[in-house]
């Protein structure tokens, strides 16, 4: 991949990261793998424009990372205060994906 | 009889039930564009089944559920209020970075300054010619010109700056106006009003864009809103309004009691909150009428960069020629200032910077005393301020030239970022309106599933984004240092 390419894959990372859903996720870092890849192996022959591009990419894929796993966070603690309570500590009781059964059609 | 109406009881009951459910069934189809809506839930309670004490059973409607999930409303607000921030900044920085210009073309300072130093060289090869000293005069008054109007437009900017922050806090009081009013509506009567509901958070949402604030919902249903979670804006019905003024700071007691007063944010009780507007249109605008103007035009407490400047130049050039003579003499005759400002006010040198209006051509001191005396020594030495060999010839370590191109290119980076910020702003708005939407009307069950697949997937992403930014900062190190 050339460094156009390699921007292009991190808009499609950050697109993926606005549609925040957990498929979404999951897409998301196999893009992101595969751009760690080619940065790392290829000899990349770069204009300081296309480094910059590529460093705003990162930075725009990183704050909608941070945004969206501050969302999850808290929204864990709530799903966990709601759905499992405290425990003797006074902290959430933890919810496993673990063991349940989930439907769909 | 009695049996047979209680069992029509419980039809009508039923049928009321159903109604009512098919109603909010339609309200949710008919508002599903409407801004601040959030999809309604009719919920149907049984009725106990207890013949003796008259209870028939049944169905009854129950209550109208929202499914507007408050965090996820606060987390749009939120990421609202950063854009909200970032779009000022970049309108804020925009306009800053036209007042100083970087390139060669006649205006602005850089250019002016360029001009002057070159008029001082064509003197120096040519000190006692009328026409090459008439040359640094007027390139003299260029650049005196090219201070007064950046200084000029930066007075302008802060009017500007000024009104917008009037403006925005009137379009602040407006709304929690409208939500104080949505507030009273709601203690009478219209908690279930899903009409309401929309307009009240569609309300909240414009807030969002102008401060940084929180809500709490009470138990009767109104909302409560806080400016960075301490001063009230609305507490029930009841508006708390904001006022924007001019003031100069007295503690510590101000070292340029001329400067330009500050803006400063009121509550209605009357104590300052500006150090609470942090984010949003509001705090964007306060960071730039008092932090980044003040570090160019100054404040109470410093000159400003541009005031620096303006002095520091001035001083030395005037300092060159004062030494130097204008004829040996005998008696030697020493020259006069080129320059005169403000001295009295260090935050209006830029602004009052001009050339001593009694000096002429024949009165500007070429001959550097000595010993050994040089006929053009002192014009040699003004020529030299373009590249200084000495520490005198410098303000902060740095030419005056790159003094002035570093006031220019820390606008322009910072323009830069912000326009950066700005866009991952926009999509961060995105993703909170779809985590939002995600949020409405969740199943617990499949939530915490749902989320532990999301962490894996953050767990995986942080470290890659971690690498990435890793060998990208090393492609621009190795790019900057091959420059």
């Amino acid at each position: 991949m050339n460094p156009a390419e390699l921007a292009a894959e991190l808009d499609r990372v950050c697109r993926l990261l606005e549609l925040a859903t957990p498929p979404a996720m999951e897409e998301s870092t196999a893009v992101l793998q595969t751009v760690v890849c080619e940065l790392s192996a290829a000899n990349l022959s770069i204009q300081p424009a296309e480094a910059l591009k590529l460093r705003t990419g990162v930075r725009k894929a990183r704050l909608l990372l941070e945004s969206a796993a501050r969302f999850h966070r808290r929204w864990q603690e709530i799903v966990c205060g709601t759905g499992g309570g405290y425990t003797a500590e006074r902290s959430l009781e933890q919810l496993s994906g673990s063991g349940r059964i989930r439907l769909s059609c | 009889m009695s049996n047979l109406l209680a069992s029509l009881n419980v039809t009508a009951g039923a049928l009321n039930a159903f109604d009512m459910a098919l109603q909010t069934t339609q309200n949710n189809v008919a508002n599903a564009q409407t801004p601040g809506y959030a999809k309604q839930t009719q919920t149907i309670d049984s009725v106990s089944f207890n013949l003796q004490q008259g209870s028939i059973g049944g169905v009854s409607a129950g209550a109208s559920l929202s499914s507007r999930n408050e965090f996820a409303e606060q987390n749009v607000h939120n990421q609202n209020t950063e854009l909200g921030s970032a779009s000022q900044s970049v309108n804020s920085l925009t306009q800053l970075q036209n007042l100083f210009p970087v390139a060669d073309d006649g205006s602005g300072i850089a250019s002016a300054m360029n001009g002057l130093f070159s008029a001082f060289s064509s003197w120096a090869e040519s000190p006692n010619n009328s026409s090459t000293q008439q040359v640094v005069l007027n390139n003299a008054t260029t650049v005196a010109n090219a201070f007064n109007s950046t200084a000029q437009g930066i007075y302008q900017f802060v009017t500007s700056t000024n009104s917008q922050i009037s403006q925005t806090v009137n379009d602040i009081n407006n709304l929690t106006g409208q939500l104080a009013a949505d507030n009273y509506q709601i203690q009478h009567g219209g908690g279930n009003d899903a009409g309401l509901d929309a307009n009240l958070h569609n309300t909240l949402d414009q807030l969002s864009q102008y401060v940084n604030f929180s809500t709490m919902q009470q138990s009767d249903g109104t909302y409560t809103v806080l400016v960075d979670g301490q001063t009230p804006l609305v507490i029930g019905s009841n508006q708390y309004s904001l006022s924007a003024s001019m003031q100069q700071p007295t503690n510590p007691t101000p070292t340029n009691p001329n400067a330009p007063p500050l803006a400063t944010i009121t509550s209605s009780s009357g104590a300052d909150i500006t150090s609470q507007v942090n984010s949003g249109q509001l705090g964007s605008l306060l960071t730039t009428r008092n932090t980044v103007i003040p570090s160019y035009i100054g404040d109470a407490y410093q000159s400003g960069s541009l005031n620096t400047m303006a002095q520091q130049f001035a001083d030395r050039v005037n300092n060159l020629l004062t030494s130097g003579n204008v004829s040996d003499g005998p008696p030697a005759q020493t020259g006069t200032p080129l320059f005169t400002y403000d001295a009295t006010n260090a935050t209006n040198a830029a602004a009052s910077l001009s050339v001593n209006p009694s000096i002429t051509g024949a009165q500007l001191a070429a001959i550097q005393p000595g010993p050994p005396e040089v006929a053009n020594g002192t014009a040699l030495a003004l020529a030299g301020l373009a590249n200084p060999q000495q520490a005198s010839d410098e303000i902060n370590g740095q030419s005056y030239t790159q003094y002035y191109a570093n006031i220019a290119s820390s606008i322009g980076s910072s323009l830069t970022q912000a326009t950066d910020t700005q866009s991952a702003q926009q999509t961060a708005v995105a993703q909170a309106q779809n985590l939002r939407q995600q949020a409405s009307g969740v199943d617990l069950n499949e939530e915490a599933a749902t989320l532990v697949q999301f962490q894996n997937a953050y767990q995986a992403n942080s470290r890659f984004i971690t690498v990435i930014d890793n060998i990208t900062s090393d492609l621009i190190n190795m790019i900057n240092t091959a420059n």
